[in-house]
């Protein structure tokens, strides 16, 4: 039913997993690194690692907007922030909860991959869907997303886009006034 | 071959990566940063959920819901940006006052 092909060669498995441990180990350095900076720069590789996965996905605009805002605009704001203080050489300490908390992430882990696993998902290409939408229109639609995604949210989701324009324009004016020397 | 179940272990080993972070990191932007890559496996889930699955609701709305994980996903980037910015701007108004972003010595309304 979906456009088969891409994702079937190896070449793709090969590349998604590349991609994932990318992700995982940019993941784990920023939570593990002593230094706070390099978390920071790890941060963007991770993030760099999911825009791939996002083009995998057939989500290219997506996977734009990771680049230009996760990859680049809030690390960049993170890194201004470490550089303001003075705390960066003390390093990036873990607190008590040290040893709760690995506990409850990796049962959280475990009880997530059981429930994937065991859940039956209504697949796109195990779905019966001849009598609603031909699978030359599935394929249309998701290889060229973008579009469909501005007929969504201009649409159906306009209220929420209105919204979401609000919400960054208070959040910069808190920002400025929160920061602001008096 | 890759399937949705990939992706969606992906994303919950990122969680739990992430939510490990936020929970024992004592600097606050540590904690920021752990947040943001909580942010980023709840838009995977949203992105492969869109590309793998089907609306039940399809045909009545239009061929366009096949596309709403990455709307959502747009709305999530929204949101985690806006947080950014008012969580560093909390962090650097604290700094200024304290001297500290350890999260363990803010306690000013605890006492």
């Amino acid at each position: 039913m979906i456009p088969t092909g891409i994702e079937q060669s190896t070449a793709f498995t090969v590349a998604w997993w590349v991609m994932a441990c990318v992700v995982v180990l940019g993941a784990l350095m920023v939570v593990l690194l002593p230094d706070l900076l390099k978390a920071a720069l790890s941060l963007v590789l991770s993030f760099m690692g999911i825009a791939a996965l996002f083009v995998m996905l057939g989500a290219e605009f997506l996977a734009v907007v990771q680049l230009l805002i996760y990859a680049g605009a809030i690390p960049i704001l993170i890194i201004f922030a470490i550089l303001v203080m003075q705390d960066v050489q003390r390093g990036n300490p873990s607190n008590r909860l040290r040893f709760p908390a690995l506990v409850l992430a990796s049962l959280l882990l475990v009880i997530v991959i059981f429930v994937v696993v065991n859940t039956q998902w209504n697949l796109i290409h195990l779905a019966n869907l001849s009598d609603t939408i031909s699978s030359s229109q599935i394929q249309e639609i998701y290889s060229n997303s973008t579009p469909m995604i501005g007929k969504l949210l201009l649409s159906k989701y306009v209220l929420a886009v209105e919204v979401a324009a609000l919400l960054l324009l208070a959040s910069i004016i808190g920002a400025i006034a929160l920061v602001r020397e008096r | 071959m890759i399937g949705l179940d990939h992706y969606l272990i992906l994303a919950a080993v990122l969680f739990s990566i992430g939510l490990y972070g936020a929970l024992t990191k004592k600097n606050a932007i540590a904690i920021l940063m752990s947040i943001e890559i909580l942010f980023n496996s709840v838009n995977l889930t949203a992105v492969a959920l869109a590309r793998h699955t089907i609306p039940l609701l399809l045909t009545q709305q239009g061929f366009e819901l096949l596309m709403t994980g990455q709307a959502f996903a747009v709305f999530v980037v929204a949101v985690a940006a806006a947080e950014v910015a008012l969580g560093l701007a909390i962090v650097i108004a604290i700094y200024r006052n304290r001297q500290t972003v350890d999260v363990g010595k803010i306690n000013l309304l605890r006492r």
